[in-house]
């Protein structure tokens, strides 16, 4: 398929670009976002999870704390250690392990006597062998305030790992201790925070010693990750069994332990796969659905355009009628009026060339009529002259002469213009031909200025209005006229007038003669394309800048000007 | 035309770049654990009162990034196993101490020890003397009982007070402007000022001592909201007004339904919330106020009602 350049595919094609550009990096920066978010949610999350688990381990190991000082001040027992009941003192022992739920065992050791009683059933009351006491005794040296002590306790039937707390008995030899069982304390606080995702979680105490785990981890690893829980660095991983981990930590106010939540990295990463192809799926979904809007939208926004487009495609073919369609009040709208305008215009002129041809051939037949007789006039002319001079009629030979030359100028078409020089010269001969035939009923005066006699007028261009002046001028009144004919430059403009100081004309004549030409002739003889002729010639050979004006008072005098623009021969 | 678009992208820009620096700054955001742990020895923990002490400090703390310890004595008398627990906690690494001893003549120990670690300690609800104080104005508490009394009572009216602890100084202190208000300014008489254990049975027992050496008396002030519903027990058939201090639930039922003329409130929550203020504007080494006092108000069968609305749990 061949892919048409139109207007509508480049804007597509544009607003598709900026769109893509748009999209591909809204959602880079969502993807951005979304990932930081994620994995910061997801630390927080992870976070709140051990610290909600470390914060009740916490309070267990507080209460514990709390339980062995209670002891320890207790007035009853006090008593009876001093009073060395030591089966009521187990039973009382028992009593208090029963209100924790979290208490393993309760010890109260009299180091005086080496005795140890518990708050067992079984074997309550025991007397330490030396070896053991000493051991015992210092254990429980180690313990102190509300960090408990982790230990093997070496007092239970079978070894097992215990926290201990310890208490010295106010006012008595002896010390209470109570023992919490570490794998208790593991399955009520921390198994179940990290049991959803297979993930890792170590305890240490207040000196750095691993005190409960859900795995074991080897000594290599586990310095790792102490010395990243001693830096405090937010951010904890480490491959462990070939697995990469993530991490965070929570370390406990009162016992000062820190419980250590690991989790599998496979899981995050998952998830952020699953967020990656969620984008992708985004921004293609998106993509369609924005292209198919940019396509009917810049469908919706070209119809003006190429509406325009077929229109002047057709007018091109010659259809001048058409009109192209006005749509809203945009460039397009502006466009389609100045078009429509314009073909109004065409058609005008158009119109105006075609009559202005049919004037100029009319114009051109009516010349061709004149030139039917000339030969056969100035060969009948020139022999009568020859006759008048042969018999000494040299008067009327010379008028002859005169004549025949202004019949020629007259019916000569191929120089249409002159110099206005020329145009006085065949004029001073019609006028001597006039003064022949009208014997002192006028007189004509030139005051021609230098300068415009070189200037180019179309022939036979004043004899129409002298004719005018000769004929029409004189009256009963006043039998005699003088003509005064007039060449004067003015800027780019040259004014010929001619003026009589006859009778004048009455406004309807002057009305008509302003009006538009005719073609009707309105006088026989030498001024048979008259007055209107020569306006309507001008017209053509100048257009606007050619006129003809007439003024008259209507008794005293007629003044015909002729402007044209100036036109030097070369 | 092209200065708007100039504009447009200009803004375009700017918006993108406040997007950008926005998500950096919060993916710069790392998880911080707390910075200070503060440790909390209260008197107990069988009052009203001090379970809103420690749900206002806890809330506080949470807002300060600060963590608490929070422990307490078997009962308010145990200034042994208190002291005891105070010293664990000095050794605990804490950052600050907050304290309500039970017994004011034994808190020499705990503030020295803390003196040597350099552990700023502040007391809470009771007055230790060169300590950051934070609570009730006690002395003006007592007056406040004593001018609701004058006001209510007829002249020459015999009344007298039964106080809590005399090893608290917020019960002496109590008493104390209770005394010296009806001495000085006004025509009420001073019958009998009795010391007992801050304990329920304990008040009851003492106010039908009371009633029995002293018929005349109009007027108890008791100087704690437990006493307080200890001695209107023993007082039910007898015309007296009682005026008590705090605000709990249980006395603040009672005032509403007349079995008390009056209680002087303290806010247990505005209290603990007002104390962790104070020891965060301590650590961040601003300036502190030797005593810092909440509001007490006066609480009658009229405004019980708001209250108990007050109350959070």
């Amino acid at each position: 398929m061949k892919i048409i350049w139109n207007m509508r595919f480049k804007m597509f094609l544009a607003a598709l670009f900026i769109n893509v550009l748009g999209i591909i990096f809204a959602m880079l920066l969502f993807y951005y976002y979304a990932t930081e978010h994620f994995y910061s949610e997801y630390a927080a999350s992870l976070y709140e999870r051990i610290y909600i688990g470390a914060k009740n381990a916490d309070l267990g190991f507080q209460k514990i704390y709390r339980m062995t000082l209670d002891i320890s001040f207790d007035a009853q027992i006090i008593d009876l250690i001093n009073r060395g009941d030591f089966a009521q003192l187990a039973i009382r022992l028992k009593e208090y392990r029963e209100r924790n739920f979290l208490s393993d065992d309760i010890y109260c050791y009299i180091p005086t006597k080496k005795i140890l009683v518990r708050s067992e059933e079984y074997n309550s009351v025991q007397k330490l062998d030396d070896k053991t006491a000493d051991t015992w005794q210092r254990i429980i040296e180690h313990q102190e305030g509300l960090r408990p002590l982790f230990i093997e306790n070496i007092l239970s039937p079978a070894p097992k790992n215990v926290f201990l707390y310890k208490a010295e008995v106010d006012g008595a030899q002896a010390f209470i201790t109570t023992q919490i069982s570490e794998r208790g304390l593991y399955y009520t606080y921390l198994d179940d925070i990290g049991t959803a995702d297979s993930s890792l979680i170590v305890m240490f105490d207040s000196k750095g010693n691993v005190v409960s785990q859900s795995r074991a981890l080897d000594e290599k690893n586990l310095s790792a990750l102490l010395d990243k829980v001693h830096q405090k660095s937010s951010e904890l991983s480490l491959t462990f069994a070939g697995e990469e981990f993530f991490g965070t930590f929570v370390e406990m106010p009162s016992s000062r332990c820190t419980v250590l939540l690991l989790v599998n990295k496979k899981k995050i990463y998952g998830k952020i796969t699953f967020m990656q192809i969620l984008s992708v799926l985004g921004v293609i979904f998106i993509l369609l659905l924005s292209t198919f809007f940019i396509y009917v939208l810049s469908a919706k926004l070209n119809e003006p355009v190429e509406n325009l487009a077929q229109v002047m495609q057709d007018v091109g073919h010659g259809n001048f009628s058409l009109r192209a369609k006005v749509e809203g009040n945009d460039e397009i709208g502006y466009l389609a009026t100045r078009f429509n305008n314009m073909l109004e215009h065409m058609e005008t002129l158009i119109d105006n060339l075609a009559n202005e041809r049919v004037l100029k051939r009319q114009a051109e037949l009516n010349a061709l009529q004149y030139q039917i007789r000339p030969h056969f006039i100035y060969n009948t002319l020139n022999s009568i002259r020859f006759a008048a001079m042969i018999q000494g009629a040299k008067n009327i030979g010379e008028l002859l002469a005169n004549f025949i030359e202004l019949l020629q100028v007259s019916t000569n078409r191929e120089g249409e213009f002159g110099t206005l020089a020329e145009e006085v010269g065949t004029l001073k001969k019609y006028i001597a031909l006039q003064e022949f035939r009208l014997m002192n009923s006028f007189a004509v005066d030139f005051e021609l200025a230098e300068e415009s006699l070189s200037c180019r007028v179309p022939r036979l261009i004043l004899q129409p209005f002298v004719e005018n002046s000769i004929l029409h001028a004189p009256s009963p009144e006043k039998t005699f006229c003088r003509i005064v004919i007039r060449s004067e430059l003015r800027g780019d403009e040259l004014i010929i007038s001619v003026k009589d100081d006859g009778k004048g004309m009455t406004p309807e004549v002057l009305k008509s003669l302003s009006s538009k030409p005719t073609d009707k002739k309105t006088h026989g003889g030498f001024s048979g394309i008259g007055v209107a002729n020569v306006k309507e010639r001008l017209r053509l050979y100048y257009g606007e800048a050619g006129k003809v004006i007439c003024d008259s008072d209507g008794k005293s005098y007629t003044k015909i000007s002729i402007v044209l623009p100036v036109e030097v021969m070369s | 035309m092209t200065k708007f678009i100039a504009l447009f992208y200009t803004m375009l820009a700017m918006l993108l770049i406040a997007v950008a620096s926005y998500s950096i700054q919060k993916s710069g955001e790392t998880f911080s654990p707390p910075k200070y742990t503060i440790g909390v020895v209260l008197k107990a923990m069988d009052s009203e009162h001090w379970l809103s002490v420690r749900s206002g400090m806890t809330e506080a703390a949470q807002r300060n990034n600060m963590r608490l310890i929070v422990i307490t004595a078997e009962n308010e008398t145990a200034f042994a196993e208190q002291n005891k627990i105070i010293s664990d906690l000095l050794d605990n690494d804490i950052d600050a101490l907050i304290v309500s001893p039970t017994n004011i003549n034994h808190t020499k120990e705990f503030v020295d020890a803390a003196r040597i670690k350099n552990i700023p300690v502040f007391s809470i609800d009771e007055e230790i003397d060169g300590i950051v104080y934070i609570g009730s104005n006690n002395y003006a508490v007592g007056s406040m009982a004593a001018a609701f009394m004058s006001k209510n009572l007829p002249d020459g009216s015999e009344v007298s007070v039964i106080s809590g602890s005399a090893n608290q100084t917020a019960h002496t202190q109590r008493t104390a402007g209770f005394v010296d208000y009806v001495e000085k300014n006004s025509s009420l008489q001073i019958g009998a000022t009795m010391a007992a254990e801050t304990q329920y049975r304990q008040a009851m027992t003492q106010a039908e001592k009371l009633l029995r050496s002293r018929p005349n008396t109009r007027g108890i002030f008791v100087t704690s909201a437990i006493m307080t519903l200890g001695v209107i027990e023993a007082t039910e058939n007898f015309p007296v007004m009682i005026v008590g201090v705090d605000t709990q639930n249980d006395a603040l039922v009672a005032v509403k339904n007349g079995n008390i003329d009056a209680l002087i409130s303290q806010d247990g929550h505005e209290s603990g919330r007002l104390a962790i203020e104070v020891v965060a504007a301590h650590l961040n080494n601003q300036p502190v106020n030797e005593k810092n006092f909440i509001r007490n108000e006066l609480i009658t069968a009229d405004n019980a009602e708001q209250f108990l609305l007050q109350e959070d749990f």
